[in-house]
């Protein structure tokens, strides 16, 4: 019986263990307890300040949260650009792969000068705490407005950057360069890992800019001090989010809500489809709403750049359809700022980068031009049709009706009280089924009065499916497709019936090639040369027994440069290092 | 009662990890409610005979750009060769499209697998030209033993005949067998000796039956 007794304890001590421990297996990966992802971004820039329009190229290294080795799993990155509020001004999307992520984004020409916060995450990272994620301030002038006499600077708590790293760490990397260099003269800079890391590799990227005071006050650590002897201010932000997001490790993922506009109340079991102007073949996706309106769509790299076109394949809603896209933004908190008294001394430097913007401006910005490589069409769904019509091939017909009276067999385009609809004869059944849906360049249709003023001369081809056709959960009685001469859908049928999204993603730029001791690198230079950013590489490998060399042009602004290399090594090594030199 | 603090125990360990596999489950929901395509139509309505492989059972589609459409009803048309598959929500019949998929498995209700179909470009006996076709995997070894479920409409009735025929595959060769010991030896890419002392040493005897052709192959593949 005693034994039973202890046995019992020992049970109820387990199960009250247990069951104070589900909300913390459960809920650890949310916002305030530790990070939920198992990867981590840092980022690369290739210099601290940036004139508001100018080409902004960063390098992205991607590792596992625990072994610092180089790793990746989500297929999506984010980079927000946010004021010292934590407004953010500019957000763009880029898609990451294994091994070396560099591109560039161009800053809007009408940001204005001051301190903004770049952070990059990704869709799962925003579980995180915001403190976690990687962010570095940048420091942007703009042409058109006078730089402000006072900045407000975001003070950054991350607990890895690449100056922290650094500052903390042996330098894991040594960089060498003369000392002094005439003013258009070529540099040279010798890049080493130290001899702990001999039988490593790394890849690095490397940045030569101009050096300029207000850089270091922008700086986290530079901050840390001030915090000491200035009061901290707190900005607003774009608030919290109680919502868990979820890992694109798939692909893009365009998740939204659907309500309706007259009563607010989600649209559950919703039949949502997603559609693609496209003059070759339909590209249609399917998505139901859960009940809570909610709708997912994992969207290959097929639709990158392209508007999406959102549509209910429902009954319509009485009141139409409110349509709420998650945009990826991070939803950052009233995060606090610093104000800091800008100097002369720091008013004229900025001032010189504003003119050697200037003038540099009519050099284009080296840009990779080289387009993305062309992505294969992807499965046509929707074919082989069972009739194909070109009815420019026919004598002119100046409507749908006289078309499908005359050069469409088993289909009939019929009207009652100023409607229309459509009715295809189904050789299995015997029927004419009615829809009033048709694919106009591939995109669902539903404006059948449209329709009806569609002659010979608009139409390029009509593509017709006889039998039924199951998309999703919908069944489509017969399908009609007719292919415009001008590619196009009224602007009125979109703006009315449906709601387009433009999946813009930022390309991306091929990594340079490896890099030998003793071949240089060859530096675009122009006459006059006023460039700020000497050198920018995004990609380079070294291994431990190597030196890379690298030979760039100096331009004619005089002064101070700094060469910052960064670096992550394939045993897990976040490397860092950096030198100055002098233009005389 | 005891079984009851059991699950209670059990339920924190279990936890983490269903939370983990929703992103998984969210996106094979995704794959599994946007299948799309024609709706099926048999052309066989009026014959008698084994059309299908087996029945409606579970199963998985494996498609070309790595995704598995998984846990749906699907069935194999051997006339049609395509794969059917049954939209459970008002049971209307699909062809899903055959360029898209790579192969597929059938369940049976104890979820075991019931057979694996890939998709591969053969040359057929009777046509020119090489085509993509549903094999089912008998072997899958160094050789490889297929079978080509082919059913035939007759010539005077409407009657379904089975016309299965073996392939085996080495090295992106392959060659249509019989199940008989003198056909299997003249096999080009097959070591005659090394067959002849596996069938020997087994004592075996290719009786015409697919089970004694899977068998022949299994231990070829496991001698040394």
């Amino acid at each position: 019986m005693k034994f039973t007794d202890t046995r019992n304890r020992i049970l109820l001590l387990f199960i009250v263990v247990s069951i104070s421990g589900i909300p913390c297996g459960a809920f650890s990966s949310n916002s305030q307890g530790a990070d939920s992802t198992d990867e981590k971004v840092l980022v690369h820039l290739n210099k601290p300040v940036y004139i508001a329009g100018e080409m902004l190229r960063y390098r992205v290294y991607t590792f596992n949260n625990q072994t610092l080795e180089p790793y990746l799993n989500s297929r999506v990155l984010y980079f927000a650009l946010t004021d010292y509020n934590g407004i953010t001004t500019l957000q763009w999307r880029i898609n990451v792969h294994r091994g070396d992520n560099s591109g560039y984004c161009r800053l809007p020409a009408d940001l204005k000068g001051g301190v903004y916060t770049l952070t990059a995450y990704t869709s799962q990272m925003r579980n995180d705490r915001y403190e976690s994620l990687f962010k570095q301030n940048i420091v942007i002038s703009s042409l058109s407005n006078e730089f402000p006499d006072t900045l407000y600077i975001p003070v950054i708590n991350s607990n890895r950057a690449f100056s922290t790293v650094f500052e903390e760490a042996i330098q894991d990397l040594v960089v060498k360069v003369g000392n002094v260099y005439n003013a258009g003269d070529t540099a040279e800079t010798i890049i080493t890992l130290n001899k702990e890391l001999t039988g490593d590799t790394a890849s690095l990227s490397i940045s030569v800019f101009l050096s300029v005071p207000l850089t270091n006050i922008t700086i986290n650590d530079s901050l840390l001090q001030m915090k000491r002897i200035t009061p901290i201010h707190t900005g607003s932000g774009n608030g919290s989010s109680d919502q868990v997001y979820a890992k694109e490790d798939k692909s893009y993922m365009l998740s939204g809500t659907v309500r309706s506009k007259l009563t607010n109340s989600p649209i559950a079991g919703g039949k949502i489809l997603l559609a693609v102007n496209d003059s070759l073949f339909p590209h249609i996706r399917y998505s139901r709403t859960d009940s809570t309106g909610r709708f997912i769509f994992y969207l290959d790299r097929w639709f990158d750049n392209r508007d999406l076109i959102l549509q209910n394949g429902d009954a319509a809603v009485e009141g139409g359809i409110l349509w709420e896209i998650d945009r990826k933004r991070l939803p950052v908190p009233g995060r606090p700022y610093v104000p800091y008294a800008v100097h002369h001394s720091e008013i004229n430097s900025i001032t010189m980068l504003n003119e050697s913007r200037l003038i540099e401006s009519v050099y284009l910005d080296p840009v990779n031009t080289a387009s993305a490589a062309e992505l294969p069409p992807g499965t046509n769904y929707f074919g082989p049709p069972d009739m194909l019509v070109k009815p420019a091939d026919f004598s002119d017909l100046v409507n749908l009706k006289e078309i499908t009276e005359n050069i469409l067999p088993g289909v009939r385009f019929i009207g009652r009280n100023n409607t229309y609809a459509i009715q295809v004869f189904n050789l299995k059944t015997g029927q004419w089924p009615e829809t009033n849906m048709i694919l106009l360049n591939g995109v669902p249709f539903y404006d059948m009065n449209y329709i009806a003023t569609l002659g010979t001369k608009n139409i390029s081809r009509i593509e017709v499916i006889s039998g039924n056709y199951l998309l999703g959960y919908l069944t489509l009685e017969g399908l009609v497709s007719i292919y415009t001469f001008d590619h196009k859908i009224p602007e009125a049928y979109l703006k009315n019936r449906s709601f387009i999204f433009q999946n813009t993603v930022v390309p991306s730029g091929n990594p340079a090639s490896r890099v030998v001791s003793g071949k240089a690198s060859v530096s675009s230079s122009h006459d006059p040369d006023f460039r700020v950013n000497l050198l920018w590489e995004p990609a380079r490998e070294i291994t431990g027994n190597q030196q890379l060399v690298l030979r760039f042009p100096t331009s004619l602004l005089k002064g101070f440069y700094d060469i910052v290399v960064n670096g992550l090594s394939r045993k897990g090594t976040i490397l860092s290092g950096s030198t100055s030199f002098e233009v005389k | 009662m005891k079984n009851f603090f059991l699950l209670i125990l059990l339920i924190p360990a279990f936890y983490p990890a269903f939370s983990q596999a929703s992103a998984n489950e969210d996106y094979e929901a995704a794959l599994r409610n946007g299948l799309m395509g024609f709706e099926y139509k048999n052309s066989a309505e009026r014959y008698k005979g084994n059309q299908y492989f087996a029945a409606w059972t579970r199963g998985n589609v494996n498609l070309e750009n790595g995704d598995v459409v998984s846990n749906i009803f699907i069935r194999y048309d051997q006339f049609m060769d395509e794969v059917l598959w049954l939209r459970e929500t008002d049971f209307k019949t699909g062809v899903l499209p055959r360029g898209d998929i790579l192969g597929f498995v059938l369940y049976n209700p104890q979820n075991e697998p019931l057979a694996e179909f890939v998709r591969r470009k053969i040359k057929l006996p009777y046509k020119s030209d090489s085509a993509q076709t549903f094999l089912q995997v008998l072997v899958k070894r160094n050789l490889e033993l297929y079978a080509y479920r082919k059913v035939m409409q007759s010539a005077n009735d409407y009657n379904l005949l089975d016309d299965t025929r073996y392939l085996l595959f080495q090295n992106g060769k392959s060659c249509f067998v019989g199940a008989s010991n003198r056909l299997l030896f003249k096999v080009p890419f097959i070591d005659e000796e090394k067959m002849k002392a596996v069938v020997r040493s087994n004592k075996l005897k290719l009786n015409g039956s697919e089970y004694s052709l899977i068998r022949v192959i299994d231990l070829y593949n496991k001698s040394k």
